[in-house]
């Protein structure tokens, strides 16, 4: 076992290959507030990429409803128990076990998933946790919670599938750190499904071999957003990319969101596999609950999130959500508006903070109509 | 009296040159059987570190501490012990019974292997690494191995004899009259705990082995008693299989553990999975879910029929195949061997050099056939030998053979399997 460095655990910590940095990582931000489920990026994902016989249960995206949905059916609670309870200390300092490091007498400690794991895909969708009592009404407090979390394959820094997979068919791309299965070596062993701590790889039981998101990497080379990003309704998805071994740039959306202002942050982290997909915590969600989703900086990042009509700059990043296909590689904010720029610094997209509000005449003189109260 | 000295002198040199190879060829065998599936000498990791020049690296006393109980060593905060340990995956080696007398053996035979030229005089030849009670085998000097009379052979712990066949071995009868004349043999099975992932908890202790050969074919049957029949395709099912191994040269024996760099084994594979595929077709999602609904394969639209109530869930895999519309199928669009749909043996034949290396190879002959009955594989595996092709195993009158044995109703898969070493396979006239 290496020692490497995990920037989300603040330590340092074992995997069974060296510390090899990509030359920048595909890197993604969801803003959990915003997301409606309305599974447009599951079907967009779906019909793109596992579409065929054998892949009926495969979602490489999926959104699930917290605290009782979960596809393959609690893969979270399962994984936790798999490593027991655990312990952040200090500063942030993970003190527990990562899935690398539990004495289980295996490489990687993880779950099998079951044949009925994968029989409902919405199971627990809109269930929220615990009932409304007899005449309760809303007074302002949410009682009563429940979230929505989309999930795709979090391109792990450190990733559990490849670290299982004895036949080394699994890797992660050097141009832009996506990890994928080589769909010609893998002899469907299926470590992978059970060493993802995510259970975002797949078995498909016609090709007999293991599947997962390709992070839609046909579109990243030429520099567009993945289907699952550009297709939501809500627009709480960015795609990028980030490179940890430099300083963070400030003109970054990535690095401001998750590294200066650490506003968005990973699921799981915990895990130990250091995932690149970066979410914004459900600011209604009780503490203790978020905490062991997405680690110790939840009540700051909530605070922050809570009071970002305020920081135009944090602000300018977030308006860049859902409003171009291509990969916005820099931005600035400027006076009224937020502005995206690709990888050669060319302007991509221009979003303003407020949308512009036209008023106009109740009658229309030229069409000889009146007009009706509709956007 | 000078002369008489020198005399003497040679003599005892003579006497000390001899106890030396012979302490060797027996360090060769105990390491040929106990250490050579981790390490090599002077080739590079394979498992465990190389062990070239260990004899000049480490102090005796703590090799032999290591060799008896790693992990002892390991748990005493020995610094080079936890360091190897840690530089090894934390994979750990298993304790070795050994005495004084064979780990002086060992490291003898080590630092032999370790000199960058050996001497002549303490290479032990064959006859001479024979200290077993067990006959030595006489190689035919008119055989086309005569030129390779310097391979260092050893004897393995255990022996299986392959007699002629007199007709043509057809593996599909299973339960041949031929079959019951053959000596059989009995072969303790062991689980695989060298590398990750490991096989903790065996589940078969030990199988029975018959053979029988043609010029160009061997062939084996197998009986190893198993509870459950597992032929199905699932993400947590996992199918019993069993596997025989050649050396595809016996110049310098590779690793028993699926062989090692630059020492290639030929593998033959049988899955329970791909025999119910011969047997009963293609183990599709509809016949697996007879309950399925899908409301369309894309692509495959025009198979629809509404009048003939054909739906998308009627469409098979092997339809999918036939017209070449696989861009959904992943595995069978990058011609993955594990993804044919129409399979027409259950085996496969591969090569390996190493942990993660086994490749499928393009020449498909072997032949298998299997059943399971009231708690018991029999299995017939004919493996193509002498054939030309030097992916493939070739000898004449003995090799060796190994064998691995996955019992899928204890989630037996890849390295979670049982084992047998290297044993010698010694044709009968």
């Amino acid at each position: 076992m290496a020692k490497v460095k995990n920037w989300q655990l603040n330590r340092e910590m074992e995997y069974p290959y060296e510390e090899k940095k990509p030359k920048k990582q595909i890197t993604y931000v969801f803003d959990t507030n915003k997301c409606i489920a309305c599974q447009t990026c599951t079907v967009a994902c779906k019909t793109t990429w596992a579409a065929g016989k054998g892949e009926e249960t495969i979602f490489f995206n999926n959104v699930e409803t917290k605290p009782y949905g979960g596809y393959p059916q609690k893969w979270d609670v399962n994984t936790l128990k798999e490593l027991n309870e655990q312990e952040w200390g200090k500063g942030g300092v993970y003190k527990g076990k990562t899935i690398f490091e539990s004495e289980s007498g295996e490489r990687v400690t993880g779950w099998r998933p079951e044949e009925r794991s994968y029989a409902f895909p919405n199971i627990g969708e809109d269930e929220v946790l615990g009932n409304m009592e007899k005449g309760a009404f809303f007074n302002g407090i949410h009682d009563i919670w429940m979230f929505y979390l989309a999930r795709i394959c979090n391109h792990c820094s450190y990733p559990g599938c490849l670290a299982a997979c004895p036949r080394k068919a699994i890797y992660k791309r050097e141009e832009d750190g996506i990890v994928l299965i080589d769909q010609s070596r893998c002899r469907g062993y299926k470590e992978c499904v059970k060493a993802c701590p995510y259970k975002k790889t797949f078995f498909n039981m016609v090709t007999r071999v293991s599947e997962k998101c390709i992070g839609c990497y046909p579109l990243i080379e030429q520099g567009e957003q993945p289907r699952c990003v550009t297709s939501c309704i809500g627009k709480i998805r960015l795609q990028g990319f980030m490179e940890d071994a430099k300083e963070p740039r400030r003109d970054s959306p990535f690095d401001m969101i998750v590294r200066i202002k650490k506003i968005a942050l990973p699921l799981y982290p915990q895990f130990g596999t250091q995932p690149n997909v970066y979410y914004v915590p459900p600011v209604h969600v009780p503490k203790d609950f978020l905490i062991q989703m997405f680690g110790p900086n939840v009540e700051d990042a909530i605070t922050l999130y809570r009071n970002m009509k305020d920081d135009k700059e944090l602000l300018a990043a977030f308006m860049l959500f859902g409003n171009t296909p291509r990969i916005i590689h820099s931005y600035k904010a400027e006076e009224n508006h937020a502005v995206g720029y690709n990888e050669i610094g060319d302007e991509i997209v221009r979003v303003p903070y407020v949308e512009p509000v036209h008023n106009r005449p109740h009658w229309d003189a030229q069409f000889q109509t009146f007009r009706h109260n509709t956007p | 009296m000078k002369r008489i000295l020198l005399i003497s002198f040679c003599i005892s040199t003579m006497c000390l040159q001899n106890s030396f190879a012979q302490q060797i060829a027996a360090g060769e065998k105990i390491y040929k059987a106990n250490c050579s599936a981790c390490h090599s000498i002077g080739k590079g990791k394979i498992v465990g570190p190389d062990l070239i020049n260990v004899t000049t690296r480490r102090p005796t006393q703590w090799l032999n501490k290591f060799i008896r109980s790693s992990q002892a060593l390991v748990k005493s905060g020995d610094p080079v012990a936890v360091k190897l340990f840690n530089e090894h995956n934390k994979i750990p080696m298993p304790d070795q019974t050994l005495t004084d007398v064979q780990l002086k053996d060992i490291l003898a035979y080590i630092k032999s292997k370790s000199a960058p030229i050996a001497p002549a005089k303490t290479t032990p030849k064959p006859t001479e690494a024979n200290t077993s009670t067990k006959p030595s085998v006489k190689t035919n000097t008119n055989s086309p191995t005569a030129a390779k009379e310097k391979i260092d052979w050893v004897d393995a712990e255990f022996a299986l004899k392959s007699y002629p066949a007199k007709q043509k071995i057809n593996a599909k009868e299973l339960n041949a009259d031929f079959w019951s004349t053959i000596e059989a043999l009995k072969l303790p099975v062991s689980p695989q705990q060298a590398t990750y992932p490991t096989l903790k908890n065996p589940s078969v202790e030990q199988l029975t082995i018959k053979s029988v050969y043609l010029p160009k074919e061997v062939a084996f049957r197998i009986e190893w008693n198993d509870s459950s029949k597992n032929n199905e395709v699932d993400v947590v099912k996992f199918c019993d299989q069993f596997a025989v191994q050649f050396p595809i040269s016996l110049n310098d024996i590779p690793s028993y553990m699926m062989g090692n760099k630059g020492g290639m084994v030929h593998i033959v594979h049988w899955k329970a999975i791909w025999q119910e595929d011969c047997e009963k077709g293609f183990q599709d999602v509809q016949v697996k879910y007879p309950n399925m609904w899908v409301d369309v394969y894309p692509g495959l639209e025009s198979y629809l029929d509404r009048s003939k109530r054909i739906y998308a869930q009627d469409i098979g895999a092997e339809l999918i195949v036939e017209t070449h519309a696989t861009g959904n199928m992943p595995g069978t669009y990058s011609n993955n061997p594990m993804s044919v749909i129409k399979r027409k043996e259950p085996v496969e034949e591969a090569v390996a050099e190493g942990f993660g290396t086994l490749a499928t190879q393009e020449t498909q002959q072997a032949k298998a056939w299997a059943e399971w009955k009231e708690g018991k594989w029999t299995l017939c595996i004919v493996v193509p030998v002498n054939t030309g092709n030097h992916y493939k195993a070739s000898f004449t009158d003995r090799t060796k053979v190994a064998f691995a044995l996955w019992d899928g109703g204890f989630q037996n898969i890849g390295g979670r399997k049982h084992f047998v070493p290297w044993i010698d396979l010694l044709l009968q006239k």
